[in-house]
């Protein structure tokens, strides 16, 4: 797309969100005439959504903030972690059909796993230790319909988090019992035979809140032919039936007064059908990942202004890999297991100043990797190791309007040695939802038991000199109210990566090894526009993000980094039965790994959504790829593919009942 | 994959489309907090007795005015086009200025009225104005009755004192639920 081209894109997308600003909507009279006939003591007792709450607490936080409603949820018909963050400035998707990827102000490396951004559920970190790899898709098991909001928080989050909060904090706020009151429950049908089953339990007695929730599908997925692997060994490049996916996941959170008690769990497999890893195109070509925690938290109210948190958790996690080779079997295995505690204090001491302090440990018994085949075992080592933390940060009102927010982490690690993770954030609030914004932080990731002790003979060899990365950024961000229901993001960014982490080729030997690769550096601006209007369901979102970031040895830009983004979504209630919500995204073309340059693209998706029908029901489409654009993104240095086909158009329809 | 597409043809598409439109009825509310404010201000009319000054009483329109024409002016416009108060039909107008109150049985302001907030209430007291807020600090400043959130849930304040300097005569049923301001 031409620079004419896209100002005519964006103009037109910026035309459609004024225009539906101007038009009122439909407004829902039936619910209105429903709460003009409630006494007062009804109306103290309807919970309010009220439009500008995430604004002003976005406006206010020390960070670069963005919410994701529940509201926003269900109608953009967002189905994966993935694909609402996609909906962010800066962020964009890739599927290796493997494993869905999500990278930040165009830094995503290829086969990263997400290990550089931290996804939490109402608090609980979900990446697992073996890797570090946070899941984006059906692999994180949750249900979304039962998330009252996800937050997520851009830059670096090591000072309050620890390591992997490098690009992003990512956290998944779970609705309570007392929200749901009932019982919900969807199916789900759509292209390349998925079928999906989700249920929500919740609700609150006396003191006791129940939140129980599930989800569970079936998907055939595509065919695909791969040019690149048309070979009769490698069945002439068809992929058939090879892209399925099964899995299956709960969530329960119970609380009562001060204590709460959470678990997650969730299984996924998936049929790989790129041929990854030299694997084959046909047969068990598959990887499963299985993921749970229980965590038992307490509050305790020293007094009015001051709080002790005590948490303890347990977490495990399980990998296992099936790549057969011209028809024999190979398999790997991970595991992973660790508990870990946390007491943290929260104090407002005076007007002025909120602290927080706290201290965790955590212990990761198993870290473990296995690779064989049926006559051999070509690897197989554990390799536990614990850390120990202590953190501190202190909000400080420095004038009426004016914050500064100081934190430091230090982290001693039993095996990488110790961490000191800084954040500064000047915040000056000039109303109640604009804010202007100088952040500065520092984050680190330490490298996991692959990049530093697999070994694959005549393959890859190990790098015990390997070191953390690091990143350091510092940000300006500008937090506004346009006119009415208008708001307005706009960010400067810089970050620069040290000691980064990649998989390179050492020509001495002709094997692949993780190393410390040197520099690289990130710049960017984005604009984000969000509306939404005060009665109906009418809202819209644009924004633009434009993104350079540099391999500093070279001087080249990295792979998987497109340079623009724009997206943009409405939901326009075109009656008072049905809202529309089409969505546009654009994004200039990525390098790959061999050098070479994926395509521009404009993707469509369309949704429709009904209202409640026969008291209990409520339904949805949403036709993704509406115009089935062949669109590609870089693949990994496991794939001989340098590109990779994403997913065509499919369409997928959900009814919902709720009781 | 093309007898999956064909699943899915545009004909069947409309269809279901068809049906959804057909089978629907309105989408169960968000209550945002614009909607409640509205409901709940039809609601304290019926609690309130405006002073014997008030010139307005006699008028066959309930006039409300909003100091900036902000979201909440255009819910009340929305709402109050099909909605009456103590029988009366509602005209919503914008204020600029304190000088507009004489204008108005009801005056909401906005939090960028801060600056003049002693004026309005001021004014709303000699015009016999009800000023009604959703701004923290501003119950406390005399205007009569302030919105705020507990809990996500919207509650209110009254100032005792400014009500009754005002002239207005507040039921105990409404000050039973409220939090006063002494």
């Amino acid at each position: 797309m031409s620079i004419k081209k896209l100002y005519k894109a964006v103009s037109f997308l910026l035309f459609l969100i004024i225009l539906s600003t101007h038009l009122s909507g439909q407004v829902d009279t039936t619910e209105i005439n429903k709460l003009f006939g409630m006494d007062l003591e009804e109306l103290m007792n309807q919970k309010v959504v009220t439009a500008s709450k995430f604004i002003q607490s976005s406006a206010e936080a020390a960070s670069s903030v963005g919410v994701i409603t529940a509201d926003e949820i269900k109608q953009y018909g967002y189905r994966s972690l993935a694909e609402a963050l996609n909906s962010q400035r800066g962020m964009f998707m890739s599927n290796d059909k493997n494993y869905m990827y999500v990278g930040s102000r165009g830094f995503s490396r290829p086969t990263d796993y997400n290990n550089r951004i931290v996804v939490m559920i109402d608090g609980h970190i979900a990446n697992e230790v073996v890797y570090g790899s946070s899941f984006m898709d059906n692999n994180l098991g949750i249900n979304l319909d039962n998330v009252e909001r996800i937050e997520i928080i851009r830059g670096p989050g090591a000072s309050i988090y620890g390591s992997g909060a490098m690009l992003n904090i990512v956290n998944l706020i779970m609705k309570k019992g007392e929200d749901t009151d009932g019982l919900t429950v969807s199916a789900g049908t759509g292209s390349y035979g998925r079928n999906d089953l989700s249920a929500i339990y919740g609700k609150k007695k006396n003191n006791t809140d129940i939140s129980v929730s599930g989800i569970g599908g079936i998907s055939r997925g595509e065919n695909y032919y791969f040019s690149e692997l048309d070979a009769p060994e490698t069945n002439n490049g068809v992929s058939s039936g090879m892209d399925w996916e099964k899995y299956i996941g709960f969530q329960t959170g119970i609380t009562h007064n001060n204590l709460k008690i959470s678990a997650a769990y969730s299984s996924r497999s998936k049929g790989i059908p790129t041929g990854a890893f030299d694997s084959d195109l046909t047969g068990n070509v598959e990887s499963s990942d299985t993921r749970y925690y229980l965590e038992a938290s307490y509050r305790k109210e020293i007094n009015k202004n001051s709080s002790l948190l005590f948490r303890s958790y347990f977490d495990g996690y399980n990998y296992h890999g099936s790549y057969p080779l011209n028809g024999e079997e190979s398999f790997d295995e991970s595991d992973g297991r660790w508990g870990g505690a946390e007491i943290q204090y929260y104090l407002e001491a005076g007007k002025r100043s909120v602290i927080t302090a706290g201290v965790e440990y955590k212990y990761i018994f198993r870290d473990d990797y296995r690779e064989w085949d049926n006559s051999t075992t070509y690897f197989n080592k554990n390799y536990p190791f614990s850390f120990f933390s202590v953190y501190a940060q202190d909000q400080i009102k420095i004038l009426k309007n004016l914050a500064l927010t100081a934190g430091l982490r230090y982290d001693q690690y039993s095996v990488y040695g110790k961490a000191f993770s800084p954040r500064l954030a000047l915040v000056y609030m000039y109303s109640d939802v604009s804010s202007l914004k100088l952040l500065y932080g520092e984050a680190f990731r330490i490298p996991n038991l692959y990049e530093t002790y697999y070994e694959g003979i005549g393959i890859h060899k190990a790098n015990s000199a390997i070191r953390p990365e690091r990143i350091r950024t510092t940000e300006f961000d500008w937090t506004h109210k346009i006119s009415g229901s208008f708001y307005g993001n706009f960010s400067l960014y810089l970050f620069s990566i040290y000691n980064l982490i990649d998989q390179v080729l050492d020509e001495s030997d002709g094997l692949t090894t993780f190393s410390n690769i040197g520099k690289a550096t990130g710049t960017g601006v984005e604009y984000e526009l969000r509306y939404k209007h005060p009665v109906s369901k009418n809202q819209a979102y644009l924004s633009l993000s434009l993104q350079k970031t540099v391999d500093n040895n070279s001087d080249k830009t990295l792979s998987n980094s497109p340079s623009l983004l724009v997206k943009s979504g409405f939901v326009l209630s075109v009656s008072k039965y049905i809202n529309v919500v089409p969505e546009f995204f654009y994004e200039t073309g990525r390098k790959t790994l061999q050098g070479n340059k994926t395509g521009n693209v404009s993707l469509f998706n369309l949704g429709i959504n009904s209202g409640m029908f026969l008291k209990h029901f409520e339904a949805s489409l949403k036709a993704r790829n509406l115009f089935n654009i062949k669109y590609y993104s870089p693949g990994g240095y496991e794939h001989v593919q340098d590109e990779l086909v994403q997913d065509s158009r499919n369409i997928y329809f959900k009814l919902t009942a709720h009781f | 994959m093309g007898k999956n597409l064909n699943r899915y043809s545009p004909a069947r598409m409309v269809f279901i489309a068809i049906l959804l439109l057909v089978l629907t009825r309105p989408l169960s509310a968000q209550y945002n907090e614009n909607v409640i404010k509205a409901a709940y201000i039809e609601r304290i009319t019926r609690f309130v007795e405006w002073p014997v000054h008030d010139s307005l009483l006699l008028s066959d329109k309930f006039v409300i005015g909003v100091n900036e024409e902000s979201d909440f002016y255009y819910t009340l416009t929305e709402i109050f086009k099909e909605k009456m108060i103590k029988d009366r039909r509602v005209i919503i107008i914008p204020i600029k200025g304190p000088e507009q109150l004489t204008n108005c049985n009801i005056c909401y302001l906005s939090e960028n009225s801060k600056p003049l907030i002693r004026n309005f209430v001021s004014a709303a007291n000699s015009s016999g104005t009800l000023l009604i807020s959703g701004t923290t600090g501003f119950g406390k400043a005399g205007v009569h009755i302030n919105f705020y959130l507990e809990d996500e849930k919207l509650k209110f304040e009254i100032n005792e004192k400014s009500v009754g300097l005002a002239g207005f005569k507040v039921s105990y049923l409404l000050m039973q639920n409220t939090r006063i301001i002494k």
